[in-house]
């Protein structure tokens, strides 16, 4: 899984602990996020989606293979 | 294959260093060096102490300037990283004050020594308590429950996020497995000094063996009754 919300979160003016305030979790639950190291909830990619104000799936990319 | 090979190796390595180790019939003895050790121990988890509690003022200070932007993020980083070089520092402040006092009462020392060790013990288990106050200055914002709560640590695992779970299983899961083997070769020790030093340690390693059978049966019904 790859994610854009590094590049979503530099778009928008955000820095992390901000857009962690935002989500309700932890700076170090978005850094694990943007690194890779932890794929999200369904909660946390939702809170995620409607403040980039982009679908899911724009946020977070699957490789055809991880959906089968 | 491989692996077996590694494994007949080191159980042939092991043999002859516990063939030589019983061979040997050394003997260590606490008594003649407690004086000095207990100075020493004591100095060590003292400046611990210290280093722990200086550490717990600057996460203060820095903790209230108002910043911005790359700024805040790189303070967070700092603050998540120091709390935990705290921590760290002043759990090996506390076990070095108590193998100080427990050295202190074993090999029979003066009463001041015995009080000083004392209150070394109690004012380094103190400081522990100021980790639930320094997380709420640190997170503010975060619902994080009081140090005098009761369940303290279940309500403060429970207002951790799915990020820091992911970050303690990883350390937790490491940390059980070496515990386990850390433990099973403090027993092996054990009976190897035992036997080459003719004093038995059978009642300590007895008592790891409790140990070992606490924490597994611990972590085996935590896991099977979810």
């Amino acid at each position: 899984m790859k994610t854009r919300l590094k590049e979503l979160r530099a778009r928008d003016g955000l820095n992390q602990t901000e857009l962690a305030k935002r989500t309700k979790v932890s700076r170090q639950t978005i850094s694990l996020i943007e690194r890779e190291e932890l794929m999200p909830s369904l909660l946390i990619a939702m809170k995620l989606s409607r403040i980039f104000n982009e679908p899911i799936d724009q946020i977070f990319i699957f490789k055809e293979e991880e959906l089968v | 294959m491989k692996s077996f090979a590694k494994f007949f190796i080191g159980a042939v390595f092991g043999f002859f260093m516990i063939y030589a180790f019983l061979a040997l019939e050394f003997e260590v003895t606490m008594f003649d060096i407690a004086y000095e050790l207990i100075w020493i121990l004591g100095a060590i988890s003292l400046i611990l102490l210290v280093l722990s509690l200086v550490g717990m003022l600057q996460i203060k200070r820095k903790a209230s300037s108002p910043l911005e932007g790359e700024e805040e993020d790189d303070r967070d980083k700092w603050q998540y990283k120091k709390f935990n070089d705290v921590s760290l520092v002043g759990n090996i402040s506390i076990i070095f004050s108590i193998i100080t006092l427990s050295i202190v009462i074993v090999t029979k020392q003066e009463l001041f020594l015995i009080i000083c060790a004392l209150i070394l013990v109690l004012i380094s288990g103190a400081s522990s308590f100021v980790s639930p106050y320094l997380l709420k200055v640190m997170y503010p914002e975060r619902d994080l429950p009081e140090a005098s709560d009761k369940d303290y640590t279940k309500k403060l695992l429970a207002s951790s996020d799915e990020g820091e779970r992911h970050v303690m299983l990883e350390g937790l899961y490491y940390t059980f497995n070496s515990t386990n083997i850390l433990l099973v070769g403090a027993m092996i020790i054990l009976t190897v000094y035992s036997v080459s030093s003719e004093q038995s340690q059978l009642f300590a390693i007895f008592i790891i063996g409790l140990i070992l059978l606490t924490i597994n049966t611990q972590y085996i019904l935590q896991i099977r009754n979810k």
